[in-house]
């Protein structure tokens, strides 16, 4: 019963020039967005690459010069992208791309691709996913706001149930109605992005994925899940299909292009970060870098002397120059730690923040998990950087190193560090955290849309149940 | 006859509960959006302020050290020499410890749109070095607001104010076909196309007099200072863009109605008209100017920097000498036979400049091609932006209010200009070896934003504005002529 209704569903939204245009209209766009964020990955990674090899070439060729000098003259590290990224640009274009790695502090990244956009990109990005969570929710719409309250404006409702149908049957096939169209649409889209890939990237890339990949897919369709239900509840409770539709419409409006300025708007009230001015000035007032060097120095070498029990400077095994330089960037360090820790965990809150705000509307959820998914999230962001970080440490601390080792000499700012040096340094790579980490990072967002979806399953039966006939 | 038509609708829409539903939402939305855009330019203020107090904090600082130097040299009774490094050197004021702020102020009407000024950063530390050192972007905004987009008076008359209209609207005339009562009103020597204006009309009132009442209600009790230069003129424009884009999609509602169909169906056309102006077309314009005028990968620019730095480094000293040739002003009498004499060879304030010149001449076609494309992209979007009139709309709004992208390079100019004479004054002073002075500290240039004029916003808005006007008119009237044949029966 329930596939014979379904199949009466199917067909007749199938027949519906409306369904066909929108649906067509919906398929093209789905298919522009793959291949047009496909192909964005793919020249991003190229660039990648090359740019990972120059870097490298230009450390290693910089000639002979003071290992500080070399620390100054630092290293860039640019932040990789996932193949899923292809579906979901997520903060990526709100996140700067390159990192500089240099002597004494720490920085963010820099170069964020919004900024080199006109404002129509304000409007929103044609990705897959802004596809599927936008427009598809209204395709759904479109199916399912006449499935009850059309059948009984037609006075056909009362003719289905004298047929004795079972009202949960009912609701299933319903469902399963408006689902069947939609899979029609994205079966093939989903196929020719996969040959795209596979043609693109090589199969390797996705298999890679495929876990997160997986996921995503559930996630989606929990989401249309979710959107089927509401859909069917409006639509048996409307006293007409119009204002069915009209309730829809204003939800849809609500979840798409309200809820989100409004959950980030809480969030940001309730977790508000300095501003870059403020930021720098905290940092400024405790970080010294080159600052008050006589002062730093000073201070080393009185310490050494007691130490080392000398009263001469030159008796003492090491440059106190050199391990006032050392020590001080073990300092700063941990001083950028702290405020940029400070920081990532205010937008990391705010994230949480965010997520709750999926009580209201699904799409926070479907967002911010596909997002994560997708490595284009914040915790991914920070998760590269601070990787970044520790390489620049370790960079840094091998070059200061090195002139500490060069002993008690007046000449250690005179001394060149050689490509023998610079090799002792490993190339930067990065990987990404695996599918655990990046779901964990949306655990209020998994939960709210499990949430949503059982509620949806208990009540769409329920309210199809006592369904008015007239 | 109008006028009747006119008193009849607002009698009966006054006595409609939704409609007052409808308007309450309105007020509470304008009222949200208003508060969020005041907080915002509140923030920016409160930026400058904290710019200006590290600025006076910093230079406190310096002077006091110079002035330390100055007295101490006086009591030992020793000439002051040139410093190697330290407060009276050029390079510690000009490169390091002095930068000073090139700061934009909030815009003229920022209140009312946060537009660009959410990404573009509104301040520079300007140095003496080249342009590429300071001209990076800080993150002003989170990130997830970004993403979400701002909740500003901009957005509801883009997003929300065309919905209130088609909510009032789609049912013009379809409702009165199936309540039965269009007949009966017809009967009465009324043409319906005249019914159609005095509905539009009432409803147009209401919309357009609470959008306008609501907007300056909440900017008086939100405390909105005004009274810059040029707002009340920019004031008068927001009022006429709003009007005007109103107008636009009350028309295309007229249209859809004459064609007769039942409310439901009107209800999914408008739907699908709004989907496609408002998201579907704007993101395929930004779709296309990305894609077919991608800007060169920023990696690229930075790895090609790097080069260039690399270079500059090697050719170490020798780069004086190419210096002077190119700046004979700055070579003092005695070093014009050997420009990079021992005077400068050692010297890494000299050193630095001069790289700093050799690497962004260097960069000046990569820079280029960069600019090329961007502004391709920006042609492309300013001429498609003609198929939506919500991308019109948006940057009329953007630039009426300051918030947009013509602003901001009206600034971006003006800080090229800073920058130069901030290096005019300093590289003399490291190329001439002369140090500064406690009383410099009072005389360094500063940075003064100058406004841009009104007029220039009117010519630059009076095209789109016209477009809107145009394509309103033009739908508007054939929408009316479609009454002719509407089915009034059936």
């Amino acid at each position: 019963m329930i596939i014979r209704i379904a199949r009466k569903e199917f067909t007749e939204m199938i027949r519906d020039g409306r369904f066909r245009l929108a649906g067509a209209i919906v398929f093209a766009l789905l298919v522009v967005a793959l291949l047009t964020g496909l192909k964005r990955y793919v020249d991003v990674s190229r660039q990648h690459a090359v740019a990972l090899q120059t870097q490298r070439d230009l450390w290693l060729g910089q000639g002979a010069k003071n290992p500080h000098s070399a620390a100054h003259y630092g290293y860039y590290a640019f932040k990789p992208k996932l193949a899923l990224s292809a579906l979901d640009q997520g903060l990526d274009p709100y996140l700067g791309v390159s990192l500089f790695l240099e002597a004494h502090k720490q920085n963010t990244a820099n170069y964020r691709p919004v900024e080199e956009a006109t404002p129509v990109q304000r409007f929103g990005e044609l990705t897959a996913a802004a596809t599927l969570q936008g427009l598809i929710p209204l395709l759904i719409v479109l199916l399912a706001y006449a499935a009850f309250a059309g059948e009984r404006e037609q006075r056909t409702l009362r003719q289905l149930l004298s047929l004795g149908v079972d009202r949960k049957d009912l609701a299933l096939g319903k469902a399963l109605g408006v689902a069947a169209p939609l899979l029609v649409l994205l079966i093939p889209a989903a196929a020719i992005g996969g040959t795209a890939m596979a043609l693109h990237s090589g199969a390797q890339s996705i298999t890679m994925d495929l876990p997160r990949l997986a996921v995503m897919i559930a996630v989606y369709v929990m989401y249309f899940a979710v959107f089927i239900g509401l859909a069917l509840i409006v639509s048996a409770l409307a006293p007409s299909s119009r204002l069915a539709l009209v309730v829809l419409l204003g939800f849809w409006f609500f979840n798409c292009l309200v809820a989100a300025r409004i959950a980030s708007d809480a969030a940001k009230a309730w977790r508000p970060a300095p501003s870059a001015i403020q930021f720098n000035r905290e940092i400024a007032k405790e970080a010294k870098g080159h600052g008050e060097w006589d002062d730093q120095v000073k201070a080393v070498k009185t310490r050494l002397m007691a130490h080392h029990n000398v009263t001469d400077v030159k008796l003492l095994p090491v440059n106190p120059e050199a391990v006032a330089l050392d020590e001080g960037e073990r300092r700063d360090a941990l001083i950028y730690e702290k405020h940029f820790n400070r920081l990532n965990d205010i937008y990391q809150s705010q994230s949480r923040v965010y997520q709750a705000g999926a009580i209201f509307a699904p799409l926070l959820a479907v967002q911010t998990l596909s997002m994560g998914l997708s490595g284009t999230d914040f915790a991914q962001h920070r998760h590269f950087n601070e990787a970044a970080e520790q390489y620049r440490r370790t960079l840094v601390n091998t070059l200061n190193q090195e002139i500490v080792a060069q002993g008690n000499s007046e000449l250690i700012w005179d001394f060149k560090g050689d490509r023998s040096l610079w090799e002792k340094i490993a190339p930067f790579s990065y990987t990404a955290p695996g599918l655990d980490w990046a779901l964990g990072n949306h655990t209020p967002s998994l939960a709210l849309l499990l949430l949503w979806l059982v509620v949806v399953a208990v009540v769409t039966p329920l309210i199809v149940a006592r369904v008015k006939i007239d | 006859m109008l006028t009747r038509i006119i008193k009849h609708e607002w009698r009966n829409l006054t006595a409609d509960r939704t409609a007052w539903v409808v308007l309450l939402l309105f007020a509470l939305v304008i009222g949200y959006a208003l508060f969020k855009g005041q907080a915002w330019a509140r923030h920016q203020q409160s930026a400058l302020a904290q710019m200006e107090q590290d600025e006076q904090e910093r230079y406190g600082e310096i002077r006091k050290l110079i002035v330390e130097e100055e007295r101490k040299a006086t009591a030992e009774g020793k000439p002051l020499t040139y410093p190697a490094w330290g407060p009276r050197h050029p390079a510690y004021v000009g490169i390091w410890r002095g930068q000073r702020y090139a700061a934009l102020p909030p815009a003229p009407l920022a209140p009312l749109a946060v537009g660009q000024s959410d990404i573009y950063p509104n301040h520079f530390k300007v140095s003496a070095g080249m342009k590429e050192s300071f001209l990076i972007a800080q993150e002003t905004e989170s990130p997830f607001k970004l993403l979400a987009g701002q909740f500003d008076l901009a957005f509801v008359i883009i997003y929300f104010y065309p919905l209130l209209i088609l909510a009032l609207t789609f049912n013009l005339v379809s409702s009165e076909k199936e309540d039965g009562t269009l007949q009966m009103l017809l009967s009465n020597r009324l043409r319906l196309r005249n019914i159609v204006l005095g509905k539009v009309a009432a409803r147009a009132l209401i919309i357009f007099l609470s959008a306008i009442a609501f907007s300056f209600a909440g900017l008086t009790l939100s405390g909105a200072g005004l009274e810059s230069d040029g707002a009340i003129p920019r004031l008068l424009l927001w009022v006429c863009a709003v009007t005007v884009y109103g107008a636009f999609w009350f028309a295309l509602s007229v249209a859809i109605n004459a064609l007769g169909k039942s409310a439901a169906t009107n209800a999914l056309a408008l739907a699908a008209c709004y989907l496609a102006i408002v998201v579907v077309i704007p993101s395929l314009v930004n779709l296309g100017a990305t894609t077919l005028y991608p800007v060169p990968s920023r990696i690229e620019f930075v790895n090609a920097m790097r080069a260039e730095t690399q270079e500059a480094n090697r050719r170490g000293s020798q780069l004086l000498g190419k210096y002077f040739e190119d700046h004979p002003e700055l070579a003092k009498p005695e070093d014009t036979k050997s420009p990079f004499s021992k005077t400068g060879e050692d010297d890494f304030a000299m050193l630095s400049m001069a790289k700093d010149e050799l690497v962004a001449r260097q960069m000046k076609p990569l820079l280029e091609r960069f600019d090329a494309q961007l502004s391709h992209q920006h042609q492309l979007v300013n001429r498609f932006r003609y198929l939506s009139p919500a991308i019109l709309m948006q940057s009329l709004l953007y630039d009426i209010t300051g918030a947009g992208v013509e602003r901001y390079q009206h600034f971006l100019r003006q800080v090229d200009e800073y920058h130069q004479s901030w290096r005019r004054y300093f590289s003399p002073r490291i190329f001439e070896k002369r140090a500064l002075v406690s009383d410099d500290m009072a005389n360094l240039p500063q940075f003064q934003f100058a406004e841009e004029g009104v007029s220039a916003v009117i010519r630059r808005v009076s095209w789109p504005g016209l477009a809107i006007v145009s394509l309103t008119t033009l739908i508007g009237y054939a929408g009316l002529r479609g009454y002719r044949r509407f089915p009034v029966v059936g």
